[in-house]
């Protein structure tokens, strides 16, 4: 076990070193003038220059590279061309919106998953269209459906808010996560959790939803497999019913599958965040990365790259430990 | 059986989620029932930089600068003549290099202290040694003086016509509370760390909230020195997404989108209950051709490509009846009606197939549109156009590899203030902000100069049209449109005011509820 944490740590770090140096020298390659972005369109020649000798823009892009890893070992990160703030502040203010958004998604993902797979598991009326169902809902685009959700849950029904993490009326409790639900209840303001849930569902649904169906399918074909083994056959005839045989036999011989595509939905996921937050104007790191690429903001994608980059190792260094404990046969 | 229940039970949960809303289902928030307490509005993006006054120099965010911050003067809606805003009266010496500003007596800070003559000084001197953005404004300022608490002289290094333009400019120097900014600073930065999130002026709204990313929340400044405000709340949210904004609107969840909206967008909205307003704005469409990689290194080449373009269908076809085809060099309210007209027929061809590229923002979908309307046009004279998306930020890195840039650039300005020099020196002096592709024209640099420093206002519109017609000889930028601003308003508000040089925002003071 020890072993295993070193690697992945050793790991991590080798990755994180990567991405950014690739991401810092693609400054090379893409037309782009930061100091020109921080003081403005219009800026003359001189407030640009004022800028770039400021922030060191300066100098040759080597010369800048050595000083932004020296910053970076200290946890410095740099300053954001777009909002003019440290890095670091602005992660600290988005990466708990999008955490939150991120572990609902990931709980939905998992719940709708699993549920469905069972459900479709064993041959029933209908099955057919039920497998074309989950074909088409997982063949949605993120976009696709996000807009979709805000048309029929929030415009027709009025079900859902559009946008936002809190309704206007409410103040968001200051507190250790940053996240809504967990700093609400440790306040005691029920309010705000039945808020921020209400405000969290719809982003999560529609992050969740082509995993969870990709997610069942997986799962549901690795069942069907499962139920065919010598031991469900064993298991029956001693008496058992299907249901027993799927529940405490097939499901967990059949979850290897499943838990390694998790990890690599997890991908799928981080990638789908940008579009849901921007779409349901959800202050996390995806929105931030939106605004980043579009001005440019090179600090601020190397940072954004660094903690998707380590959130993804170790989000896939859980479901190997996940894969472990589920099948005793990897431990050897 | 069994999982028909669980499946009717995650149904049950689902419906749950929603029916346990805060809000009831089919929350009635048109208005919220609110009368004139809050006004809903979106941005699209954080304010870049921050809310600074002295640092910002960008559009989005000065509805929000504009409604907390004033300066010594103002442009008037419709018009846009100069009116005094913190200044009643103002004079000018002959030689254009002395202004004097009678202020306002009474005006209150929004941390209750006085405004006077030194709180200008302040912010003037800060607005120098931050030497940021909009800071050219101030750059020529030699000595102020503050002879009594209710009168602010500027002495200026050299004569400038345009000065009193840069005071009411949306981007001119606001006044901010001294003891703010001193209160607040941290080490020699001036207070600008602060400022970047905090507000303290002399306009109808105080801010109270800023949150990036989420929320910006302005209230009634009560001690407001003009007409109080009728709105007591402002609530702005971030919303990037302008569909997003627009289905907030319809359900009315907002009461006004600020730009973004296109012309083709304009029914839809009108047929769900809002209101589209336009107005005159100083808002212009180009084309920038790059003069330093062929084949736009030849200026037949150029006036080939001009020529070959049919503004006037473009325009009718991206716009409708929301832009009027550029009469003049200048956009409107900068040089009088008439002067410094376009002309860009011409004989010149170009071998068939010759290739070039041209590139539009790709936030911008009427500029897309543009560029894709005058593509065939284009190739009909000859050119072989390949189109490309390009974000701002790239367009203000072409400078660096100008023979690599794209051969055409189709983009939208606006001028900083109601006056050419904010136009020509901006895009084709030699030291020009929005200069994106090296154009140098020192004929035209020099009459700048002499218009900037003329005493007489003809001699001085004379020689802005010279400097106009000098670059556009040489085919380096084709004007396009003039757009009006829209506005997508609720039905239910009124008092709209719009200033044709404040560009995406409105006088949020004069906004009622009906």
């Amino acid at each position: 076990m020890l072993r295993f944490i070193a690697s992945r740590i050793v790991a991590l770090v080798a990755i994180l070193f990567v991405l950014a140096t690739i991401t810092f020298f693609l400054q090379a390659v893409i037309p782009n003038d930061p100091a020109r972005t921080m003081a403005g369109p219009a800026a003359g020649p001189a407030a640009v220059q004022h800028i770039r000798e400021e922030f060191g823009f300066d100098k040759p892009l080597v010369s800048q590279y050595v000083g932004f890893m020296s910053r970076l070992l200290h946890g410095d990160l740099s300053v954001s061309v777009h909002t003019q703030r440290p890095v670091t502040t602005d992660l600290s203010t988005a990466l708990p919106a999008t955490l939150e958004l991120f572990i609902a998604a990931f709980v939905l993902t998992l719940l709708l998953g699993l549920v469905i797979g069972l459900l479709t598991a064993t041959p029933r009326r209908g099955s057919a269209l039920i497998r074309s169902g989950l074909i088409l809902g997982a063949s949605i685009p993120n976009f696709c459906l996000a807009l979709l959700a805000l048309l029929v849950l929030y415009a027709h029904l009025r079900w859902f808010p559009a946008s936002q993490r809190l309704s206007s009326d409410l103040s968001a409790p200051v507190g250790p996560t940053g996240l809504l639900t967990i700093d609400g209840l440790i306040a005691g303001r029920l309010d705000v959790v039945r808020d921020a849930l209400w405000h969290l569902f719809l982003p999560a649904l529609c992050l969740s939803l082509a995993p969870a169906l990709v997610l069942a399918r997986t799962l549901r074909s690795s069942l069907r497999s499962a139920l065919f083994q010598d031991y469900a056959r064993t298991a029956r005839a001693k008496g058992l019913t299907e249901r027993q045989v799927l529940l405490r036999h097939a499901l967990r011989n059949a979850l290897n599958a499943p838990l390694t595509l998790t990890g690599l939905e997890v991908g799928a996921m981080l990638a789908g965040i940008a579009v849901v937050e921007s779409v349901f104007s959800w202050p996390g790191i995806g929105l931030y990365t939106v605004r980043a690429i579009d001005s440019s903001d090179f600090p601020a994608i190397i940072g954004v790259t660094l903690v998707i980059g380590a959130v993804y190792v170790v989000a896939n260094a859980l479901v190997d430990l996940a894969q472990l404990a589920a099948d005793p046969r990897l431990r050897k | 059986m069994k999982q028909r229940w669980i499946a009717l039970g995650l149904v049950i949960v689902f419906v749950g989620i929603a029916a346990c809303s805060p809000k009831a289902v089919n929350n009635a928030s048109k208005n919220n029932g609110n009368g004139n307490d809050t006004l809903r509005l979106a941005f699209s993006d954080n304010p870049t930089g921050g809310i600074d006054p002295a640092n910002f120099y960008n559009i989005e965010g000065e509805a929000l600068i504009l409604s907390v911050y004033e300066g010594l003067l103002r442009y008037a809606p419709e018009t846009g003549e100069l009116e005094g805003s913190l200044a009643d009266t103002w004079e000018a010496s002959e030689d254009l290099k002395t202004f004097t500003f009678h202020l306002h007596e009474g005006v209150k800070f929004q941390d209750g202290t006085d405004f006077n003559s030194e709180a200008v000084r302040t912010s003037f001197q800060r607005e120098i040694d931050l030497a940021t953005g909009p800071s050219y404004m101030v750059a020529d300022i030699a000595k102020m003086d503050t002879p009594d608490p209710l009168t602010f002289v500027v002495h200026l290094k050299h004569p400038n016509n345009a000065f009193l333009d840069y005071m009411a400019s949306m981007y001119g120097p606001k006044v901010i509370s001294p003891k703010a900014i001193s209160d607040n600073a941290q080490g020699k930065d001036l207070g600008k760390k602060w400022l970047a999130s905090n507000a303290v002026g002399t306009g109808p709204f105080s801010l109270q909230t800023y949150q990036q990313d989420s929320r910006f929340v302005l209230q009634r400044f009560d001690d407001y020195w003009g007409d109080k405000a009728n709105f007591k709340t402002v609530d702005i949210a971030v919303i990037p997404d302008i569909g997003a904004q627009q289905l907030q609107l319809q359900a009315g969840d907002l009461d006004m989108i600020l730009h973004g909206i296109s012309a083709s967008q304009v029914e839809s909205l009108q047929g769900s209950g809002a209101t589209v307003s336009s107005f005159k704005s100083v808002i212009r469409q180009i084309i920038l051709i790059n003069p330093n990689r062929p084949p736009f290194d030849d200026q037949q080449a150029r006036e080939a490509f001009a020529a070959a373009l049919d503004i006037g269908s473009a325009v009718e076809a991206v716009y409708g009846k929301y832009a009027t085809v550029a009469q003049s060099i200048y956009p409107k309210f900068t040089l009088p009606e008439g002067m410094a007209p376009v002309d860009y027929t011409s004989d010149a061809t170009v071998p068939e197939g010759t290739p070039i590229t041209i590139t539009f923002p790709n936030v911008e979908p009427d500029l897309r549109r543009f560029a894709e309307y005058f593509q065939p046009q284009i190739e009909k004279a000859g050119f072989k156009v390949t189109l490309k998306a390009d974000t701002y930020a790239q367009e203000f890195g072409y400078y660096k590899n100008l023979k690599n840039a794209p051969n055409a650039i189709v983009s939208t300005f606006n001028p900083d203030a109601a006056h050419p020099d904010t136009w020509a020196r901006l895009l084709w002096n030699t030291n020009g902000g929005l200069n994106l592709l090296g154009y140098s024209v020192p004929a035209s640099d020099k009459a700048m100069d002499q218009a900037v420093a003329a005493t007489s206002k003809s001699t001085a519109d004379s020689l802005y049209a010279k400097a106009g017609e000098l670059m556009s000889d040489q085919r380096l930028i084709v004007m396009l449109s003039d757009a009006q601003d829209l506005f997508a308003v609720n039905s239910d508000i009124t008092g709209l005011e719009h200033v044709p040089e404040y560009i995406w925002t409105l006088n949020l003071a004069s906004l009622r509820r009906k």
